[in-house]
């Protein structure tokens, strides 16, 4: 489904990735772990498209396609979506009208018609179950005056809405006290299916007591420098990142 | 040099005051005597003036602007009235249809032309008429009042509610040489009475036009007024409007004014809150493309205790627009209690518009509660990155946060009929910045 090779990207003339390789296939949960700085959101951010970075080298293939060449809106119809670190605010517009809009603008992208009233409210309904959102959040603005916990919550509702092929969830779990996080966790879970895929960053083990990962992968300093299974999260959240990265060095 | 501007207006004045003066009461007519003096004393404002600092009236009144004191009325029919079923006044450069009576409803209520009603309800008028508009310390209300010939009249006597809306049109157009204009409105509501009013100032072609309009709006106490104000100008146009609004005791008023278009918009607000206990609450919003200038001077004055004051504005601007706000709250001495908010918010779409806004508080009473804010902000790169990554396209995403900025003003529209098509029109604008 996702294929990374080598893939080097920078911000402002400073390199951050550099050299990212990863596989991933169907049905697989893959979790990005360590250290702060390390890339793990850069690499979130480019894979959605985020103009801030800059690809410099490497390559990224999305179902067949060249996810590198497709605009941010395109490579959201295509179906990679991005769970926001820090969902943003946009006053005035509302979240139902938001959504109706994104899932309508995807349906006419896969050629589809777009959804009656009726059926929209139908799906709204049943996908504000998923992760236990307060249906009245709907009818608020998009994020606005959204308790931390909502706005987190309400990125895995939208996840639910779009049924994206790849999720990106990034830190999803950080700001969550321990109820929000079972919610949003089991949201994912719920949503997960043989035929799409999930990528988790995270800082905690915590999270991936929900969310059972396929792949643990270490990224330090702009590359994975390690790859287990789920039993590498465990071992990190007991003996840090030290002994990877004495290794690596 | 400078005083030939006002020279010349006041020959204009001086010889054709017989036809400017014919069929009014005496007592108006006395009276033009005394703003013609204190149009004469006080000069038109330059940009030299702070409170014009955006808006030179001088060089916009420095044209040859004709001015017709006979305006063809036998039949003035607006051509593009709003789309509000109610009680309607259609004003063409400013005049009613010649010699059309006034309506009397049979609960008292009376519309129609100012004109008429200072005929045929000459103590009434005169009761109201140029109590609030401030003819000595601004020239352009002088002037207004010094030429005023007709407008537009709504009476809604005390304990009535008016069962439909007044929609007051004041269309403006001219096929030939660019025409200066003055309109008037004269808005009375009585004790505990309830009236809805849509107004709308609008060109009915691209000719240049000068617009001088004087609105007065009376509360006694107790009354409730909802009133919209729609303004869709020519680019060539020049509006200058002064909006006076007196309110009495525990009244009531909810307004929302949106500038769509015009070539140069000069708004003079004043509110006086008189009465102890009152109420208003205004939702203003803005746009400017192209060369459009706007500029909104609010002032809002809270002169007895125990009242409420709101004001939000917001404004748009694109291409090489000008936006400007001047905004006062003033709390007289004894003024206690008194809750007042005031804000100005602006999005700026493109490096060459321009915006200025200064709001300001000056409170003299110590039992208050008082704040004011302003934001000039650009379009929010981080929420179009959201949007684009939900799949909705960059042009879409763009509009749909410009719709959100103007939204929670255009939502706060106290009149059915006229909500969707203040929402269309400010859709249409969002479209074409």
């Amino acid at each position: 489904m996702l294929s990374v090779k080598n893939l080097h990207a920078s911000v402002g003339g400073k390199e951050i990735l550099r050299g990212i390789d990863l596989e991933v296939k169907a049905g697989e949960v893959h979790a990005i772990m360590g250290p702060n700085g390390s890339g793990k959101s850069t690499f979130a951010s480019v894979l959605a498209g985020n103009q801030k970075y800059e690809v410099t080298a490497g390559s990224v293939m999305f179902e067949g396609m060249n996810l590198l060449d497709l605009s941010i809106e395109n490579r959201a119809r295509a179906g990679v979506f991005l769970g926001f670190q820090y969902p943003v605010e946009i006053p005035g517009v509302s979240m139902a009208n938001f959504m109706k809009l994104a899932v309508n603008e995807q349906r006419k992208y896969r050629g589809l018609d777009p959804l009656s009233s009726g059926d929209f409210l139908r799906l709204m309904r049943e996908k504000t179950a998923v992760v236990e959102l307060d249906s009245k959040l709907t009818n608020r603005a998009v994020n606005e005056g959204f308790s931390g916990g909502e706005k987190k919550k309400n990125e895995i509702f939208q996840m639910a809405m779009l049924d994206p092929k790849l999720a990106i969830l990034d830190e999803t779990d950080s700001g969550l006290d321990i109820d929000a996080l079972r919610i949003v966790a089991t949201g994912v879970t719920k949503l997960h299916r043989p035929d799409n895929a999930t990528i988790v960053i995270t800082h905690y083990q915590r999270l991936l007591d929900y969310i059972v990962p396929d792949f643990v992968h270490v990224l330090y300093k702009g590359r994975i420098i390690h790859t287990g299974d789920k039993t590498l999260a465990l071992k990190l959240e007991e003996q840090g990142y030290d002994w990877l990265i004495n290794d690596y060095q | 040099m400078n005083r030939s501007l006002e020279q010349e207006l006041s020959e204009l004045y001086i010889s054709n005051v017989d036809m400017i003066g014919e069929g009014l009461p005496e007592r108006v007519n006395a009276a033009r005597r005394g703003f013609l003096e204190s149009f004469n004393l006080s000069s038109l404002p330059s940009a030299r003036e702070e409170r014009y600092r955006h808006c030179d009236l001088r060089k916009l009144f420095d044209v040859e602007w004709e001015h017709y004191f006979t305006q063809a009325r036998e039949r003035v029919a607006v051509t593009d009235s709003l789309p509000v079923e109610g009680y309607h006044v259609d004003l063409y450069n400013g005049f009613c249809t010649e010699n059309e009576p006034l309506t009397i409803l049979p609960d008292g209520v009376v519309y129609g032309s100012l004109r008429a009603a200072m005929r045929e309800r000459e103590e009434l008028v005169l009761y109201y008429y140029n109590t609030a508009a401030e003819n000595d310390a601004e020239t352009v209300a002088a002037l207004n009042s010094l030429f005023m010939q007709d407008g537009a009249f709504v009476y809604v006597p005390d304990g009535v509610a008016a069962e439909r809306p007044f929609v007051l049109s004041f269309e403006y157009g001219t096929q030939d040489a660019a025409q200066m204009c003055f309109a008037r409105a004269l808005i009375v509501v009585g004790r505990g009475a309830q009236a809805d009013v849509v107004v709308s100032h609008h060109t009915s072609d691209g000719s240049r036009m000068l617009v001088d309009c004087v609105r007065e709006t009376m509360l006694e106490d107790g009354a409730g007024l909802h009133l919209s104000e729609i303004t869709r100008m020519n680019d060539q146009s020049i509006l200058i409007t002064g909006n006076y609004l007196k309110q009495g005791a525990d009244s009531r008023a909810e307004m929302l004014d949106v500038w769509l278009h015009g070539g140069v918009t000069r708004v003079n607000t004043r509110h006086d809150l008189a009465g102890r206990g009152c109420e208003s609450n205004l939702y203003g919003l803005y746009f400017g493309t192209g060369h459009e200038r706007v500029d909104i001077d609010l002032r809002v004055n809270h002169l007895v205790p125990d009242c409420k004051s709101f004001e939000s504005v917001k404004g748009v601007v694109s291409g090489f627009a000008e936006g400007a706000f001047n905004g006062r709250v003033y709390v007289a001495p004894d003024a206690q209690r008194t809750v007042a908010f005031q804000q100005n918010r602006n999005l700026q779409m493109s490096d060459t518009s321009k915006v200025y806004t200064e709001p300001q508080l000056e409170i003299y009473a110590d039992d208050v509660k008082c704040s004011h804010g302003a934001t000039v902000g650009q379009m929010d790169a981080e929420a179009i990155y959201y949007m684009r990554q939900r799949g909705i396209d960059e042009q879409e995403a763009r509009r749909l946060q410009m719709f959100g900025f103007v939204n929670d003003i255009i939502s706060h529209c106290p009149h059915d009929g006229a909500c969707d098509f203040v929402r269309e029109l400010a859709e249409a604008r969002i479209n074409d910045l």
